[in-house]
């Protein structure tokens, strides 16, 4: 419990309307997108730099958790306040500052929804590719925060990769600049992309600066169905062989397709092992010969059937039913748990294939879903968090699973981030040198640990 | 808490993705948790496993929801929660703001048409003689909102013989009056009337109907709507209707409903029979019968707004705009975002004026881009507030019934448009 001391300072800070104290509204702010949650003792909603400054010094002061929350849409309880303390909601800096032609770039604030972002810059001829399937409930602070990445990623990167400063706020309060509107910068450590994934536990972000570069200005979509997993993966590699990086490279693997053909008829074989849509994009000169090599590519792998769409309608079609997997999935089970090992592209059947004997011996629904160009795959647990014998094996077969990616040279998680979810799985990856670098870190940026604690990190300090 | 015990399962399919915050109406006006579908969802489990108790601000945030059903569309698992809201009502009632006020307008005025009238005739009266002060408190000020009254009801109209009924081929089927088209737009209802027996069918338009029930049942007064819903029926039965015809969205879609109200009572079969008959006029034009549309009106230009009770209580989105542009004369533009709702939501912009107006404000932005002279929309509600946004934006739109402009096309609209 907060002192009412306290919370008349925190209205003094950003008004009588932006401070949230009542039962009801802690409880709308207990959650994230998984199931673990927690009530903050308050929720504040600042609206400048200043207002997030004054907050955090007041706070470190008295050692409060502060626990930045922008969509709340991540999937690894980042933004659950675990500890209680103040929930810091940006939604209210959702401006955008800048567009900027000239140098490609943009200036925002963490609150602006990522899809509205990109349809601004859109309207301008350019373009942010960065493209969680979340992006248009989530924001670009909590991307920025995250790191988040979508199926464009192996064309065009991850939030990361467009991120060229920012304004941050420090735990005690101060404010601090770095990077900038220029591509190249390379004054002194390189602390934009420190801050960049840092989940809420370094600083909070106030202003972003973002790289952009020109809409490609076509874009066309293909179909490929495959009767072995192997074969897929084959045409990916053919396909970059041949010098095209297509945009997106979507996998579908047959428990997927019958989930979404139960669903929503989308005409998917669910007969076929995988399905792999395949999007290009440049200019109206390039997009059919690439399309058309695609096409060929695939069909000398193997592939059983390849659908070009030939109309943007078409290929609206197309991608109904990569849209549709989800939901088909959600409405199929009480719960899903959408997991994010990521592996070397090469290596990406065998790991598919490891997962489904993962399946197999747990008596668990996994249907996966997969970026196949980055070697990021969801494998998407379909099962009932009301069923504590069942989530006992669930929880055994993601433990197996990790270990899997891991000793296939993969990573824990392409894009979800750690936050609660995965922070017993860190040392497995990082070891236990790679912990204690990141920890040391953590600990001089933020001495009190108020900011976002207990997340990333198994044992805090003094635990 | 036995209503909303009924939706626990739906209640906790909720996955908290996030996913009602990139349509929620109102949650892009309040930009908090408690105005979106996971927030309130969230609040009502937190009320159903007792840690949080029954309070004037949970009944806040429930009543604060449009009902809209735009969450509902965007949902992965697709959570009803419009319908989890209706039941939360129920269990809130008592704590619900300005619930007298709300209770006695429902219970008292759209119980039965002829008070409706009375009330209709004391507005105008107020107006009149411009005392607003005689409104409840609640309702001072947003008297605003009604459109201008006709000077005769439908009802009135209709009786003094101002369209000669010609013989069906055979065809009899039943047009539902609502409140408001007697009452507020009788023009809709008469060029509604018009063109069903134009194209060559048998109307009856029978006096024992009452309200549909919408709002008591919105408001989760479950009895009354039962009980209104149960003499509609009736009174279409003993006229004998292949169908029973509305120009009115939120009535139509509460009568393919009347099933639902008295699931697992003795009268759902007779319910469920007479909810099948239900069409929205729109529909039952394009799809039941062979359209005479005309010779067309002057050359006009026209957007559609859905109204949510059409597409997304009836899934109607089509038939409207094949109705608009098999009018000569017409040149059809979309606007953006037509399926939002607009924020009128029956008595919603009565009582949550800010935010009523916050939704309103992002859809007439969008109309006005359209640059169309004229926006049609299937909803009487819509209507009013919609209306009531163009005046407030000073804007020279105007709105109509689709079947309006078919009346005019047809050579029956004796009464100049809006
Ligand atoms: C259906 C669904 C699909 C998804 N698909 C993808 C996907 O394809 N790719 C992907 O990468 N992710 C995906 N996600 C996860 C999620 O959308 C991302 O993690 C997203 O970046 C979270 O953004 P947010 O605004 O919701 O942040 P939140 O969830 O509110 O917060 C996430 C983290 O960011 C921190 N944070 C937020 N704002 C700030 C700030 N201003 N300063 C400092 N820290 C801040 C929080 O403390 C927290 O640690 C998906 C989620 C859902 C529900
Ligand atoms: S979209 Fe549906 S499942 Fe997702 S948070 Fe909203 S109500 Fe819950
Ligand atoms: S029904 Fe409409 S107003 Fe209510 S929560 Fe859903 S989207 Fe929001």
């Amino acid at each position: 419990m907060l002192s009412d001391n306290f919370l008349t300072e925190l209205r003094k800070i950003v008004g009588e309307d932006y401070v949230l104290s009542s039962p009801e509204d802690l409880v709308c702010y207990s959650y994230d997108a998984v199931t673990t949650t927690h009530l903050p003792d308050v929720v504040v909603f600042p609206a400048s730099a200043e207002e997030v400054s004054a907050v955090l010094k007041v706070a470190n002061g008295k050692g409060i958790p502060v626990v930045p929350r922008g969509g709340g849409t991540n999937i690894c309880g980042a933004s659950v306040p675990i500890k209680g303390g103040i929930v810091l909601a940006m939604n209210r800096m959702n401006k955008i500052l800048e567009i900027d032609t000239e140098n490609l770039v943009a200036v925002v604030q963490p609150g602006v929804v990522t899809g509205e972002f990109q349809r601004s810059v859109e309207a301008h001829g350019l373009f942010f590719p960065p493209d969680p399937q979340a992006l248009n409930m989530s924001t670009i602070g909590g991307n920025v925060a995250t790191n988040a990445g979508g199926p464009r990623g192996f064309k065009y990167g991850v939030t990361r990769d467009y991120v060229l400063g920012m304004q941050v706020v420090l735990a005690d309060g101060r404010v601090m600049r770095v990077g900038g509107k220029t591509i190249k910068n390379v004054t002194g450590y390189d602390l934009t992309k420190l801050f960049t994934g840092s989940e809420g536990t370094l600083g909070v972000f106030t202003e972003l600066t973002l790289r952009l570069i020109p809409l490609p200005e076509d874009k066309r979509t293909l179909l490929a169905i495959f009767d072995a997993l192997p074969d897929g993966a084959r045409a990916v590699s053919a396909i970059i062989k041949a010098k095209i990086i297509p945009t997106t490279l979507e996998l579908m693997d047959q428990e997927a397709m019958q989930l979404i053909e139960a669903s929503r008829p989308c005409g998917l074989p669910t007969d076929a092992a995988s399905a792999i849509l395949i999007e290009v994009d440049g200019s109206p000169v390039d997009v059919p010969v690439q399309i058309k090599k695609v096409a060929e590519v695939c069909a000398g792998c193997g592939a059983r059937e390849v659908r070009v769409a030939a109309t943007e309608e078409e290929a609206a079609q197309l991608w109904a039913s990569r849209k549709a997997a989800f939901a088909a999935m959600a409405r199929s089970t009480p719960t899903v748990m959408t997991e994010d090992i990521t592996v070397p592209r090469n290596l990406l059947p065998v790991m598919v294939e490891k997962i489904k004997q993962i399946a197999r011996k747990y008596q668990l629904r996994i249907p996966i879903l997969g970026h196949t160009g980055d070697g990021n795959l969801h494998p998407i647990i379909c099962t009932d968090e009301r069923n504590a014998e069942e989530m006992a094996r669930v929880h055994v077969a993601v433990d197996e699973m990790f270990r899997e990616a891991l000793a296939l040279g993969g990573t824990l998680s392409g894009e979800h981030g750690i936050g609660l979810e995965k922070k017993k799985y860190l040392e497995w990856e990082l070891g236990r040198t790679g912990v204690d670098v990141m920890r040391d870190m953590k600990r001089a940026l933020d001495p009190n640990g108020i900011l976002n604690p207990g997340k990333i990190f198994l044992r805090e300090d003094g635990e | 808490m036995k209503r909303l015990t009924q939706y626990a399962d739906e209640i906790y399919r909720c996955m908290r993705c996030g996913a009602c915050q990139a349509v929620c109406p109102v949650f892009a006006v309040i930009g908090q948790e408690g105005s979106v579908a996971r927030g309130r969802i969230r609040l009502m489990r937190e009320m159903l496993e007792g840690k949080l108790a029954p309070s004037p601000r949970l009944a806040k945030y429930v009543d604060l929801c449009l009902g809209c059903r735009l969450c509902v569309a965007n949902c992965p698992p697709g959570v009803n929660t419009d319908r989890i809201m209706v039941a939360a009502r129920h269990e809130l009632a008592g704590y619900l703001p300005h619930a007298r006020v709300k209770r006695l307008l429902l219970r008292q005025l759209l119980r039965n048409p002829r008070r409706f009238a009375a009330a209709m005739g004391v507005l105008k009266l107020a107006r009149r003689a411009r005392v607003n002060g005689l409104l409840p408190g609640a309702l001072k000020l947003r008297e605003d909102l009604m459109p201008a009254l006709p000077a005769h009801t439908f009802r009135r109209g209709w009786s003094q013989g101002t369209a000669a009924i010609p013989l069906g081929d055979g065809r009899r089927i039943g047009f539902f009056l609502s409140c408001m088209g007697n009452q507020v737009f009788p023009q809709v209802a008469r060029a509604a009337v018009r063109v069903l027996e134009r194209q060559g069918l048998e109307v009856i338009i029978p006096d024992g109907v009452v309200c549909c029930g919408a709002a008591h049942h919105h408001s989760g007064d479950w009895q009354m709507a039962r009980e209104m819903a149960w003499r509609n029926i009736m009174v279409f039965r003993e006229a004998g209707v292949e169908a029973v015809i509305t120009d009115c969205a939120s009535c139509g879609s509460a009568m393919r409903e009347y099933a639902g109200l008295f699931a697992g009572t003795d009268e759902a079969e007779e319910a469920a029979e007479f909810a099948a008959k239900v069409a929205d006029i729109s529909v039952f034009l394009v799809e039941k019968v062979d359209l005479l549309t005309g010779d067309g009106i002057p050359p006009v230009t026209v957007t559609y707004h859905d109204a949510c009770h059409l597409i997304r209580y009836q899934g109607v989105k089509h038939a409207p705009r094949q109705l608009l542009s098999s009018i000569g004369g017409i040149t059809f533009r979309e606007m953006v975002e037509a399926d939002r709702c607009c924020g009128g939501a029956g008595t919603y912009n009565l009582f949550n004026y800010q935010v009523s107006i916050g939704v309103l404000d992002r859809k007439i932005k969008h109309l006005k881009e359209t640059g169309a002279d004229l926006l049609a929309t299937g909803c009487p509600a819509c209507r009013m507030q919609l209306e009531y946004g163009i005046r407030r934006h000073g804007l020279d739109i105007k709105v109509v019934h689709p079947v309006e402009l078919l009346a005019l096309s047809l050579g029956l609209n004796t009464e100049p448009l809006a």
